[in-house]
């Protein structure tokens, strides 16, 4: 009889730690599943920001939903690598109060308290508005004289008539050329300010940018100088 | 009415003709072009309404000739660098697939002039580089 008992109470441990492991193994799912919802839009934020300052439509360039939902990470690590202190600086205070905006949620949730609900709101909000400024900020610095885009110089297959305009950008043209993106087939890409001129790539507000595009079948090479050490 | 249509016609005539001035700092404004004694003027609009911006011949990377007239962003004249005057010298190419390697060119309202010689049909000015 206390036999029995005691198999049926083993039983019953058994199936409590079977029930708290399923709800441990479903609210980490549940996390997960925000979280990588919340990388995507900051990710494709970021880009979308970034893009646009290029004249490129984000909209019809089919990023792949895993590269946008891990890119914020490794954005961050590129601008910590590359950035002025200042903007170090501000990172570093973005994601700590980011750090300490989810943990106040988690105490405030589990005591009950009244403002947990305004604290996802301010979070995402907060985290918005800065994968917004951050792909205008390092379009900007891309754009300019410190860009940190690869280079790109093309060969063309018909090489062009020597009476008619040439493509910017040709091998042997003299141009600073960096590429931008290179997908659907075509490469896109900017002729880089002079040096001379870099405080007034700077300082030219509203100005238009020239991005120019060169499909895959015009091209022989493109010689691409990507940059290593950041 | 013959007068209302040659107004008409002058106006649309002036409006296809529209240059975009692209500059060293890979920059661009729209509007339309003058060129002479080596500075290009643009006579550009913005929301803030319509200037005037001058660029000296070193600050110009090309001048594309086109139909585009609009500038979204503001008004940048105060922010431009002052031009230096020079000769403003470069290579010209034109609709009919001829380029023309000039030492001085002038450029008003829909002409262009190499070296003192009219040049018809002008798609693009690309300064410098004129050895």
């Amino acid at each position: 009889m206390a036999r029995e008992h005691f198999r049926k109470d083993q039983d019953a441990q058994d199936k409590a730690a079977q029930t708290s492991a399923l709800e441990l193994l479903k609210s980490l799912g549940a996390v997960a599943g925000v979280l990588t919802g919340l990388a995507f839009i900051y990710g494709w934020l970021y880009w979308a920001t970034y893009y646009t300052a290029f004249g490129l439509n984000s909209l019809v360039l089919d990023l792949p939903f895993s590269v946008v939902s891990v890119s914020l990470a490794q954005v961050l690590v590129r601008d910590w690598k590359t950035e002025t202190s200042l903007v170090k600086a501000i990172l570093t205070l973005v994601v700590l109060a980011g750090i300490a905006l989810t943990a106040l949620f988690v105490h405030w949730y589990k005591h009950r308290h009244t403002g947990a609900t305004v604290l996802p709101i301010i979070l995402v909000l907060g985290m918005s508005i800065g994968a917004w400024w951050l792909g205008f900020h390092d379009a900007g610095l891309d754009a300019g004289c410190t860009s940190r885009l690869p280079t790109v110089a093309f060969e063309l297959i018909q090489a062009p008539d020597k009476v008619d305009v040439p493509p910017p950008c040709l091998q042997g043209s003299g141009e600073t050329c960096h590429l931008v993106l290179h997908i659907n087939n075509t490469y896109r890409y900017f002729v880089a300010p002079d040096q001379e001129f870099c405080q007034a790539a700077s300082i030219s507000p509203g100005a238009g940018r020239m991005t120019y595009e060169i499909s895959d079948g015009q091209i022989r090479i493109a010689n691409i100088q990507t940059n290593i050490g950041w | 009415m013959t007068t209302s249509r040659t107004a008409l016609f002058l106006l649309a005539a002036y409006a296809a003709h529209a240059d975009t001035v692209i500059t060293r700092d890979s920059s661009s404004w729209n509007g339309h072009a003058t060129v002479s004694g080596g500075v290009v003027k643009l006579n550009a609009t913005f929301r803030s309404g319509s200037v005037t911006l001058q660029f000296g011949a070193n600050y110009v990377r090309s001048i594309d000739f086109n139909s585009t007239v609009y500038n979204a962003g503001a008004d940048p004249s105060k922010l431009l660098p002052r031009p230096n005057g020079g000769s403003f010298g470069g290579t010209v190419y034109t609709q009919n697939k001829t380029n023309q390697k000039c030492q001085d060119i002038i450029v008003d309202p829909g002409h262009v002039s190499c070296d003192g010689k009219p040049i018809p049909g002008v798609i693009r000015i690309l300064v410098g580089n004129t050895q």
